[in-house]
């Protein structure tokens, strides 16, 4: 027994002096792992804590919310005298809530939210103490009562929403209207104030120039009685709705799509991880074959061997696990504003940027990890022990068992190609278009060390050796680093590929969304309107000469067979005509759509509620139900919410909705700015109320491109931590290629000639393995576009290609591995003959 | 000795009130220290002291109090308060008691145009209790919001459905009180049978020797109450005795007390009788007492023949509390024991006392209210 652990630690102690003396391949293990789970853990952290935010309160002091009191429409308020007569009618577990954004001097917007501390006092039983600790838990300490509540009040901002916005404890800011803010105090992200500055009500009334107004009331634990008394007082209030809170979250529904997006990222990230992990791993295990064939070849027992192995890589499962979540989590942070301002504009949910830890995130590493780890160590362990101390020695016998793995796993991937083959077969849903991505993805990346072999070999039988026979050289020694580094190769064309393909989804979506957006946008200025003053600014506008057509724009939010959208009026008039781009209609669908006979659907919608032309669309109008013939689907990019184009005659028939905003179309030569500067003064309207095609034009855009921010965020990201791989596989390889260098040098090569060798085996490795990203790339882009997306939003769109880009990708492709491989190659070829003799033997 | 001290029952509140005040106004120096709103430090009472007061207007001693207007609301002072007690019983002879208070609290503020304005803020507790429970709440409100406020004519003291209001313009009995917790709520209505009760020098109060603080104050001892109570899951229908106090002021008490107990009781011959003790760390506490009869006729006494004396200590929230006590007044023959209505009745608060119910036996019999804080 005793001699027996004896033996293991003697091995442990063998093992673990290679990385005395070699610490860039411990160094290379630890951050190969490490960041193959850092990719994995940052995006499951960023979809965890949106997710959480939705579960969880989205109110000022954490707490949740039942019933949200709220106006019907969209930028109306309610008033005080509102929420004071819940109050007085013993409704005092509510929260009066308004919001808004400030225009700052330097032209970006600050949201506020402006609360009542005072209004919910949590009811405790009788025991003080408790209550003492439940208000340090949920107030913070920099909270002061009276600071926050009178002149020059407190602002609290939390940390993340101040990063965000560059600011620091103590700064101040300006309006636009010269007025000086601040200072803001910090708050900890756990205290839930949200991405807003969070102020005393009456402050954020009077920045907001909302005076005796409220977003909304939140009320917690109502009881039947109260709800009763509420849905009687609401009855004469048509401007008013009380919202569950559970129905105030189909944002969550909503943005599940964001989410699937993001989990695709997600696992592009854990399989380029698990490459990287497996090669950081795989490589330290192959290194040491010399070293443990001494060990056995010394008498040490294989399973003394087997066992120290196993303790050695618990060591490096557990680093990688703590150093990979811990830099995980940090890629999180600085991720998560880009997420969170993404939902909040994209679909109006309200997001905490708290990153609360889970041990959950640990256990992933791990699992991470522990696969990476057997996965990596299995074979060779299984190898190890089955072969020949003697025939393991030979450098020849492992690139024989390497050329033999690859074979492998060309025919895997040749199966995995069969089995998409096969899910095309079966009807499409985001579940199949998922797979059908990581199959596709991973059936490229095992087939690249092949086609890498054959393309070497086909190269070695073009040239003639005897002519060249260094080049020959080059390209068998080529295919044999091949079996050395194919995976670290096979991560970097994931990677590449992964780009190759964002680029060209975004980019036809930009298209797409660009070309959209000109037919959409056809009016000259858009109004949005306070409630009430539509009338006043028709008839005002209707006095002008530069005037050629008004359209009224009116929608109401309803169930549409049965999924939360929005119903849209549409007029009769050419100019509106042209803003409906569509999908497919039926042949002349205007004069029945126009006499209310039929409706026209969104593409999402149709596709959320398989809908489809000729099929019957349920709208609920306020307490009415209509059944319509659906006659068009249009297209309806940037909305990821139903929504159904009626006439607007068969609107205003069964629902009085306002008149949210007006579209103005003006002669060829009005002063557009003229009238706008004119719609201003008369009717006290701000920059946000009125604009110009072109702002929303470029606000829409602005937006798009947020969606995709975290998107290019992670992307280059796995590049980068691809081209990582590469370096580390480079320079663990190297070490097992000194005692070549060594021959060649001795044969009167030059460290030069050396080098600008070992660099033209890369290139072509490189080459050929970026060329190869661009093909694996389109497709991903295709599934992307064509089913990902399809089933996620409900958009269609062509695909286009973007030759310049690829190239471009090409070259920085080839560019990266380069770099990448440049310093150990250098190293490599710099190394004196005697200390690689030495070294290798 | 002549002081004439303000009843302790309600110095307690007073200075619990400055306490607070001194935690919002003088949080420049105590950044340090984590105002959760009404949390209680008396360590802290020295030196947040009276760091506002030019702001408000001050008590004097040739006001005279007139009626109905002073039953209103005075917002340029510091302080003020409305403060009901009851004693009540249901048609099966079952007791309760009942506290409604409401507090005016005004802070001065820097507007934006530099000019400097008040601004109000309200607190009120509610408690319910009988012999087998005593449930209590409190509430917090705000001027600037309009969901609290106190109103002269017709009166009315409110925050949210908490609240006081007369049921004529110019009169402020009878008197619709009525609040709502969640597990308790009341619906009572006052009738006063007696005269208002100027206390100290016709309704000017002074807190201490030197005359350096003071405050307005009066009382209405006879008050007949009845409606409907619920507690826990007791529906009662009830009627009985109840007490009114009135106070403000904007000056404050430095407070070098450990606590006050005071005794407000309706005596069965129909006279009442106020009477208290403030417990001092380094001397000998020092005590108060007035009789007051429903002819206006009152009688006080010296403070060396009051006698006040502890019998029974209950355990409540890990405090030792007297909660019977044997009272003499040699001078008028009295020699009383008090007991509560139940030994648990505390007001378990941002800012926790002993509040409740007690009934006398003795030379005299009758029933009140006692106060206990400081414990």
């Amino acid at each position: 027994m005793a001699e027996a652990i004896r033996g293991i630690f003697t091995a442990c102690d063998a093992l673990l002096r290679h990385f005395r003396r070699h610490p860039g391949q411990g160094f290379f293990i630890l951050i190969g792992m490490s960041l193959g789970i850092a990719l994995l853990i940052g995006v499951t952290v960023v979809n965890d804590v949106a997710r959480q935010s939705y579960k969880a309160t989205q109110e000022a002091l954490s707490r949740a919310i039942q019933f949200k009191l709220e106006p019907r429409y969209h930028r109306t308020h309610l008033t005080q005298q509102h929420y004071i007569e819940l109050r007085r009618a013993g409704l005092d577990q509510s929260m009066p809530v308004v919001r808004g954004r400030l225009r700052l001097s330097d032209g970006s917007y600050l949201r506020l939210k402006g609360i009542d501390p005072m209004a919910y006092q949590p009811a405790t039983k009788n025991n003080p103490e408790a209550k003492v600790q439940q208000e340090k838990k949920t107030k913070p300490a920099q909270f002061n009562l009276i600071k926050f509540v009178s002149p020059p009040y407190q602002i609290l901002i939390s940390e993340s929403y101040a990063r965000h916005k560059g600011l620091q404890a103590g700064d101040g800011f300006e309006l636009a209207t010269g007025e000086k803010l601040g200072p803001i105090t910090l708050v900890e992200d756990r205290y839930n104030t949200g991405f807003a500055a969070l102020v005393d009500i009456t402050f954020a009334q009077q920045l907001l120039k909302l005076q005796q107004q409220l977003s909304y009331v939140a009320l917690f634990q109502l009881d039947s009685a109260q709800q009763l008394w509420l849905e009687n007082w609401l009855k004469d209030k048509p401007g008013l709705r009380l919202q569950e809170t559970a129905r105030a979250s189909d944002a969550s529904q909503l943005s599940q799509s964001f989410h699937l997006n993001l989990s695709a990222m997600g696992m592009l990230a854990f399989i380029v991880g698990l490459f990287i992990s497996y090669n950081a791993l795989h490589f330290s295990i192959m290194q040491r074959q010399l070293l443990v064939c001494r060990l056995r070849a010394s008498g040490l027992s294989l399973t003394s061997i087997m066992l120290a192995l196993a303790i050695e890589l618990i060591l490096w499962i557990t680093l990688a696990t703590i150093t990979g979540t811990v830099i995980g989590v940090w890629l999180a942070k600085f991720l998560l504003p880009g997420v969170v301002l993404t939902l909040e504009s994209l679909f109006r949910a309200d997001i905490t940027s708290t990153i609360t830890f889970q041990w959950r995130w640990l256990w992933q590493a791990l699992l991470l990890a522990i696969a990476s780890g057997f996965m990596a160590l299995g074979f060779p362990l299984l190898k190890l022990a089955k072969t020949p101390i003697l025939l393991l020695q030979s450098r020849q016998h492992q690139v024989e068992t390497g050329r033999g793995h690859i074979r492998q796993q060309t025919l895997t991937s040749l199966l995995l190609t069969f089995f998409c083959g096969a899910l095309f077969l079966i009807p499409g849903s985001q579940l199949v278009s998922l797979i059908l991505v990581a199959c596709i993805m991973l059936a490229a990346a095992l087939l690249l060390p092949g086609l890498l072999q054959l393309l070497l070999a086909t190269i070695r039988r073009i040239i003639n050796p005897q002519r060249s026979p260094l080049l020959d050289w080059i390209l068998a020694d080529a295919s044999a680093l091949l079996t050395r580094n194919n995976i670290a190769l096979m991560a970097f064309l994931l990677a590449l590929s992964a780009n190759v393909g964002i680029l060209t989804m975004v980019g036809s979506f930009r298209l797409t969304l660009t070309d959209y957006l000109q037919s959409r946008l056809n009016a000259d200025i858009y109004l949005s309107l306070p409630s009430g003053q539509a009338e006043a600014i028709t008839s005002w506008l209707k006095t002008r000469q530069d005037i050629r057509h008004i359209t009224a724009y009116q929608y109401q939010r309803s169930r549409l067979n049965n999924y939360p959208g929005t119903v849209v009026a549409l007029g009769n008039h050419p100019l509106n005509i042209a803003t409906v781009k569509l999908q497919s209609g039926t042949a002349d669908l205007w004069p029945a759509f126009f006499a209310g006979k039929s409706v026209l659907i969104s593409e999402s919608l149709a596709q959320k509620t398989a809908t489809g032309i000729g099929d019957q669309l349920a709208v609920e109008l306020d307490s009415r139900r209509l059944s319509l013939p659906v006659s068009g689907i249009y297209y309806d990019y940037g909305n990821p919410a139903g929504q159904v184009l009626i006439a607007d005659t068969l609107l205003q028939r069964h629902a009085q909705p306002p008149i949210r905003g007006l579209r103005l179309y003006l002669h060829d030569k009005a002063d557009l700015n003229g009238l706008l500067q004119a719609l201003k003064e008369h009717f006290d309207l701000d920059d946000d109320n009125a604009v110009q095609q072109q702002k929303v034009f470029q606000l829409s855009l602005e937006m798009f491109e947020q969606t995709f921010q975290i998107t290019y965020a992670l992307n280059s990201l796995t590049l980068l931590v691809a081209a990582i791989g590469i370096f580390c596989a480079l320079a663990a390889v190297g070490f097992a290629q000194q005692k070549q260098m060594a021959t060649l040098k001795s044969l009167g090569l030059s460290q030069r000639q050396l080098l600008s060798s070992l660099l033209i085996q890369q290139l072509i490795l490189a080459g050929a393995t970026a060329l190869l990203a661009i093909p694996v790339g389109l497709a991903l882009s295709w599934l992307l576009i064509k089913q990902v997306n399809f089933y996620a939003f409900g958009w269609t769109m062509p695909m286009t290609l973007f030759y310049d880009s690829y190239l471009l990708m090409w070259v920085v492709g080839i560019a990266a591995i380069i770099c990448s491989s440049l310093l150990p190659l250098w190293r490599l070829s710099r190394i004196p003959v005697m200390v690689a003799f030495r070294e290798a033997i | 000795m002549n002081l004439r001290l303000k009843k302790p029952g309600r110095a307690i509140i007073y200075l619990m009130m400055t306490l607070i005040l001194a935690l919002l106004a003088g949080c420049e120096q105590k950044e340090q220290q984590p105002t959760s709103y009404g949390k209680f430090d008396p360590t802290l009472a020295a030196d947040t002291t009276t760091t506002l007061e030019y702001a408000f207007k001050n008590v004097s001693k040739d006001y005279r109090l007139q009626f109905p207007h002073d039953h209103g609301p005075h917002p340029q002072h510091h302080i003020e308060w409305w403060y009901i007690t009851a004693n009540l019983e249901d048609d099966d002879g079952e007791h309760y008691a009942l506290q409604w208070t409401q507090f005016r609290i005004a802070l001065p503020e820097q507007a934006n145009s530099g000019a400097v304005q008040l601004r109000q803020f309200y607190l009120a507790h509610a408690a319910i209790g009988n012999s087998q429970q005593h449930l209590a709440a409190e509430k917090y409100g705000r001027g600037d919001i309009g969901n609290a406020g106190v109103q002269r004519a017709p009166f009315s003291a409110f925050i949210d459905h908490w609240q006081a209001s007369s049921e004529q313009p110019d009169s402020l009995f009878p008197m619709r009180i009525r609040f709502a917790h969640s597990d308790f709520n009341a619906d009572l209505r006052l009738i006063n049978q007696g005269p208002i009760m100027l206390q100290g020098d016709n309704g000017y109060s002074r807190k201490s020797a030197d005359s350096s603080n003071a405050s307005h104050y009066y009382s209405m001892p006879w008050l007949d109450i009845s409606g409907s109570i619920q507690l826990g899951e007791i529906q009662a229908e009830v009627k009985g005795q109840a007490w009114f106090d009135r106070e403000w002021t904007s000056s404050v008490l430095a407070p070098d007390q450990q606590g006050w107990d005071w005794l407000a009781l309706h005596l069965d011959d129909g006279s009442a009788l106020m009477l208290y003790q403030l417990r001092s760390a380094t001397a000998a506490p020092f005590r108060f007492a007035k009789w007051m009869a429903k002819s206006g006729e009152t009688r006080t006494f010296t403070p060396q023949s009051i006698g006040m004396e502890p019998l029974v200590y209950s355990t409540i929230a890990g405090r030792q509390i007297p909660t019977q006590w044997r009272i003499t007044l040699p001078e008028m023959g009295l020699d009383i024991r008090v007991s509560p209505l139940n030994e648990a009745q505390y007001m378990a608060l941002s800012q926790p006392y002993w509040e409740g119910a007690v009934f006398i036996q003795g030379s005299h019999s009758g029933r009140g209210f006692l106060e206990m804080t400081g414990y």
